[in-house]
């Protein structure tokens, strides 16, 4: 009975360990889709609308879809440092510790540079590198679908059989 | 007797909008000279000075780059600069507190239209200073027989107009006990005489002051006469045709007027094409003129009729 017990919690926690790759895929894809509408926010509201940005950042800390909230959460934050250090320091501060956004390096890259240009004077200049980093985001999020679609059933399928080989083995 | 504390924590504030390793410099200045300091100047290729009565000195160090001027624009901005766009474009920020900034560099033009800056290449934060009781010695002079008539303020800039033409609306506005108040509309384009941070004047500006700020001097006037039924129009610096024009129409409906303008006296002011209709249609019944005599502020009252 032990045995059949300890058999039935190896598979499960291996199989808890393949859904947790899963979920991470799946988070990845989230993010990334809402840091784009985010970004799609922003622009509106620095292009459109001149909104200051303590107003943009606490918006969209407010209503940004899921974990991306937490970006401008963090930068929002970072604000009250403005004068010791330069928007930009703070900007690149909230993508890298912003880890719930399980972003890869060179999508972290991507986003930092935004903060070169973001609170200039130039508002096209600001249309234009906010656009350009959203494309280079969308060619991410494409790249994170496709590892959902396929990697989905393989972390499944190597939770669960992982399980059972292990249980196999031990028996 | 001016407050001491005041006049240096008026210097120690501004240092925030400074960048860091400027602050760092600006901050070791002896007490004295920031008592009086005027201005913070930052040049790119020259190290940071601090203007004082005397002139300007230098704050050492490293040169001045074109990101320290951007950080200045930064900070004052909160990272917003493009929402300070239509002042940047007229080349100043307001800052907090009411510390104007005042910027320079490359314009780029369209159809032969200022657009904007592409790059700044210096600027200037003006240590502003409210002087409460500065008007006390002419505000007698300006009240003859009990009732305030049109008032022009000359002096060349930085002499003080701002901080005289501040102390003039907050004794119109406040009254005393011989004298009832006034009801004073404010056309605070740039935003330094009230300072407004959101709704709130950081200035004395009396009780019966009513504020526009950030809206062009002209339509200030207009928009005020119209909508707040003022008995005194107040406004800094007299500069454009339109300004001008709104001044008339003010006076035409019997409001009194309080205004600035650069120039160091009357006659410099009768030279110019700009001023001489004023003169010449007796808009203004009172002349302040600022003068510096060894660092001291002299004000000497001119009446229209004696001209």
């Amino acid at each position: 009975m032990i045995r059949i017990l300890g058999a039935v919690l190896m598979i499960l926690s291996t199989a808890a360990m393949g859904y947790g790759g899963v979920r991470r895929l799946r988070e990845r894809v989230r993010n990334l889709e809402g840091i784009i509408a985010s970004l799609d926010v922003m622009e509106s509201e620095i292009c459109s609308h001149l909104t200051p940005m303590r107003e943009v950042l606490e918006m969209l800390s407010r209503n940004a879809p899921g974990q991306s909230r937490r970006l401008f959460e963090n930068v929002a934050d970072g604000m009250c440092t403005l004068g010791r250090c330069s928007f930009y320091s703070i900007w690149r501060e909230g993508v890298e510790t912003t880890k719930e956004l399980l972003l890869k390096p060179e999508e972290a890259e991507t986003l930092v540079e935004l903060g070169l240009c973001l609170g200039r004077y130039d508002v096209r200049e600001q249309a234009e590198m906010i656009s350009r980093v959203r494309r280079r985001l969308e060619i991410f999020l494409k790249r994170a679908e496709e590892e959902r679609e396929r990697d989905t059933k393989m972390h499944a399928f190597f939770g669960i059989s992982a399980g059972i080989f292990a249980v196999i083995i031990l028996i | 007797m001016v407050d001491e504390e005041y006049q240096v924590s008026r210097y120690d504030e501004a240092l925030s909008l400074l960048p860091y390793n400027i602050r760092e410099r600006a901050r070791k200045v002896v007490r004295g000279d920031r008592r009086v300091a005027e201005e913070f100047r930052l040049r790119v290729g020259w190290p940071p000075t601090v203007l004082l009565p005397d002139g300007e000195i230098s704050l050492g160090g490293n040169a001045v780059t074109k990101e320290d001027i951007n950080a200045v624009v930064e900070i004052t901005t909160g990272a917003s600069a493009y929402s300070s766009a239509i002042q940047i474009r007229n080349g100043y920020l307001t800052a907090r507190g009411g510390y104007r900034i005042g910027l320079a560099g490359s314009v780029f033009t369209d159809d032969g239209k200022m657009k904007g800056f592409g790059n700044f290449s210096s600027l200037s934060i003006r240590i502003s200073r409210e002087i409460i009781g500065s008007a006390d010695v002419v505000i007698g002079e300006l009240l003859n027989g009990g009732e305030f008539k049109s008032t022009l303020i000359i002096a060349p800039p930085g002499a003080g107009k701002t901080t005289l033409l501040r102390d003039i609306v907050r004794q119109l506005s406040e009254g005393s006990v011989d004298r009832q108040g006034l009801r004073v509309s404010l056309a605070d384009e740039r935003g330094e005489v009230a300072a407004i941070t959101d709704g709130m004047p950081q200035m004395k500006v009396g009780r019966r002051t009513d504020i526009l700020d950030a809206c062009p001097k002209a339509q200030a006037v207009m928009i005020m006469l119209r909508s707040m039924n003022p008995q005194v129009i107040a406004l800094d610096e007299i500069t454009a045709p339109e300004d001008i024009r709104s001044i008339e129409s003010a006076r035409n409906c019997g409001v009194e007027l309080l205004a600035t303008a650069h120039a160091t006296g009357i006659e410099d002011l009768a030279r110019r094409p700009l001023y001489r209709g004023l003169l010449q249609d007796k808009i203004f019944s009172n002349f302040v003129i600022i003068r510096r005599n060894r660092g001291r502020r002299e004000y000497v009252v001119t009446k229209e009729d004696v001209l």
